[in-house]
């Protein structure tokens, strides 16, 4: 099957002031060389710790963030070339649902309101048809009409990230990516989310970059994960070969530190508890960035930069492995 | 379980209400447990189940509109919720130390790591200026801060998520006290990072036979750490036990819908298990079992009020059919 999307060698640099008094400034480096391929209806996690650039790559997919290089292919349309109203008009194949709904949604727009915006975004919906599109949009994220004339904070906190979902499915897309969308909420709300976008993307033929540092819940909902350090993707294959037996040692190590919650199980666990912080994004270290914090580390690893290397469907970016 | 003469906290029948200008919010209801000596006690709840509530009032520090409507809190035999300000003064932060989600609103933004730590150490101990700086360099040093000295003389905001909650945390042992108050101490923080916190206040704990009362949504954070669990659900305790207990055989439908829910990287076949429903609003009154709305096996029975109510000696649950018909998972 082709792919539906292709990232390739995606660079998204952004300048920092050198201080509060210099005029110089520097680099962070905060997607740096990504490249991978995804097809339709797949699921695939973003995976890695707060600064890891996973928010950023997922915001340059969809051209929230201007990338300093590279190439995003949606469909064989080449999203980073586009401008203006090729731009706007794009967007309707791909959509973003954000960490926190209750900063994603207009306070001020009842959820009828917020709906057909979204709707009349992209496509000329005779306003006959508009109350029957969204009660249609509500019902496939399971809220019920007395919703629409509500406004945002009438809604606990899982409804509102239906409303966002619902908002982000208006404009039809082939794609979306979502950040954190479960993260802000309760673990017995959690499932309820999942389970929709789940079955969304079942239903609709949707592919999804979910972005997340819960490796339990992207086990469960992905197809396969990738997980990134300081920039790049260090590790990528099937979500349950990922987790069950990652290959790369910061992998080994993220996934030894999640707490499981079993008391037998979680006590006889053998933890791999990495040193130290993960370093500046500012000032990343030679070769490897893992290799201050790695106990494999071997002299090639602080001098060369390991690139991202395919071996029976699984990728890793390690020289020891 | 502790006995009687033995528990370094007792609390007994905690109410918390919160004055609001039109309503009334009931945050904690009837709360009672005891922590022994060196003991590690978890708290899990979700959001709003009155579980940081319950931490605050340890130390009076329940800001207002709320007040204690009833109970007590007991330390080492003083009632901490009556107590002149004194006496209070003189086990906040000394003998109970307390450790917060976010270590940013926990340090002064203005001032050097170092000179507040030394000055959390000079307020309850008579020691010059310079022993203080160097009994926290040592704490920094102990709670892997490489290279203390400097970060001693960095402000909060230099330091990374991780430091600045291994910093709160030296300030909090300084005093070397017999209870600390974890309240979601590694929400905030990335996996890696939490595993290094949660194995520094094993540590601790361990050095100084220091209880602790371990308050998390996260189930496998307390599974690792504590011996006795209770489980939240607003603002009433639903079931205590041992954690192995808890973890093993749940007897609450609420705690078998929480231990459900919550994603294990282990598990087999990782299923998604969600609680229908949305938790109750506080502010109106519940009758009978507040989880009743989102069970699975709620009969009648449990429109009644419901007590914790021990089914051995060491496992209580506040199911009312789990009580009379010995409901089993």
């Amino acid at each position: 099957m082709s792919a539906l999307l292709e990232v390739t060698d995606v660079r998204t640099w952004f300048p920092v002031a050198d201080g509060a008094f210099r005029n110089g400034t520097q680099t962070v480096k905060a997607v740096d060389g990504v490249s991978f391929t995804m097809r339709a209806g797949e699921a695939l996690g973003l995976a890695g710790e707060s600064g890891c650039g996973k928010t950023t790559l997922g915001r340059t997919i969809v051209r929230l963030t201007e990338p300093t290089g590279g190439r995003v292919k949606l469909d064989g349309l080449d999203v980073t070339a586009l401008e203006g109203e090729g731009l706007r008009k794009s967007r309707a194949q791909f959509q973003m649902i954000f960490q926190d709904p209750q900063a994603s949604l207009n306070p001020r727009m009842t959820v009828l309101e917020t709906l057909v915006e979204a709707l009349q975004a992209h496509r000329a919906v005779p306003a006959a048809e508009l109350r029957g599109r969204v009660l249609k949009l509500l019902e496939q994220v399971g809220l019920s009409e007395s919703a629409l004339d509500q406004y945002p904070h009438q809604f606990s906190g899982g409804q509102r990230q239906r409303i966002a979902i619902a908002r982000a499915l208006a404009v039809e897309p082939k794609l979306i990516v979502a950040d954190e969308p479960v993260s802000a909420l309760d673990v017995s709300i959690r499932a309820q989310i999942l389970t929709l976008l789940n079955e969304l993307r079942a239903r609709l033929g949707l592919s999804l970059i979910f972005i997340g540092h819960d490796l339990a819940v992207l086990r469960g909902v992905c197809d396969r994960i990738a997980v990134m350090y300081l920039g790049r993707i260090v590790e990528l294959g099937p979500a349950r070969d990922v987790v069950d037996r990652p290959l790369h040692p910061y992998t080994q190590a993220l996934i030894s530190a999640v707490p499981v919650p079993d008391p037998e199980r979680e006590r006889s666990r053998q933890r791999i508890v990495l040193e130290g912080d993960p370093p500046s994004p500012l000032s990343p270290p030679s070769g490897c960035s893992f290799h201050p914090r790695c106990a494999k580390k071997s002299e090639r690893c602080v001098s060369e930069v390991p690139p991202l290397v395919e071996r029976d469907g699984r990728s890793v970016a390690c020289h020891v492995v | 379980m502790t006995t009687e003469g033995s528990a370094l906290v007792r609390v007994d029948g905690l109410r918390v209400v919160f004055d609001l200008h039109d309503r009334q919010v009931c945050a904690a209801d009837d709360v009672s447990f005891k922590i022994g000596p060196g003991e590690a006690l978890g708290i899990v709840g979700e959001s709003g189940s009155g579980k940081s509530v319950v931490c605050a009032s340890l130390l009076r520090l329940v800001p207002p509109p709320g007040r204690y409507a009833a109970g007590r809190v007991l330390f080492d035999g003083v009632d901490l919720l009556t107590c002149p300000l004194s006496q209070l003064r003189a086990v906040r932060g000394k003998r109970i130390a307390m450790v917060f989600q976010d270590p940013m609103t926990a340090l002064n933004p203005y001032l050097r790591v170092g000179d507040q730590l030394a000055e959390a150490l000079r307020t309850h101990e008579k020691v010059s200026r310079s022993a203080a700086w160097d009994a926290a360099v040592n704490t920094l040093r102990d709670v892997g801060i490489a290279d203390p000295l400097a970060r001693m003389r960095c402000h909060p905001h230099e330091l990374s998520g991780g430091m600045r909650q291994r910093a709160v945390l030296a300030m909090a042992l300084l005093t070397r006290p017999q209870l600390l108050i974890a309240d979601e101490p590694t929400t905030a923080l990335d996996v890696t990072v939490q595993a290094q916190v949660l194995e520094l206040i094993q540590r601790a704990r361990r050095e100084l036979n220091m209880a602790v009362l371990l308050v998390s949504h996260d189930l496998g954070v307390v599974a690792g750490l504590c011996e006795r669990v209770l489980v939240m659900y607003a603002g009433r305790v639903v079931e205590s036990a041992p954690t192995t207990d808890l973890f093993k055989t749940p007897r609450h439908p609420y705690t078998r819908a929480l231990l459900r829910s919550t994603p294990d990287l282990q598990a087999v076949e990782p299923q998604l298990v969600s609680i229908r429903g949305q938790p109750p609003d506080l502010a109106s009154p519940i009758a009978g079992c507040a989880f009743a709305p989102r069970c699975d096996v709620a009969a009648e029975k449990c429109s009644q009020s419901q007590m914790l109510t021990a089914l051995d000696a060491l496992h209580a649950t506040a199911c009312v059919r789990v009580q009379t018909e010995g409901l089993q998972p």
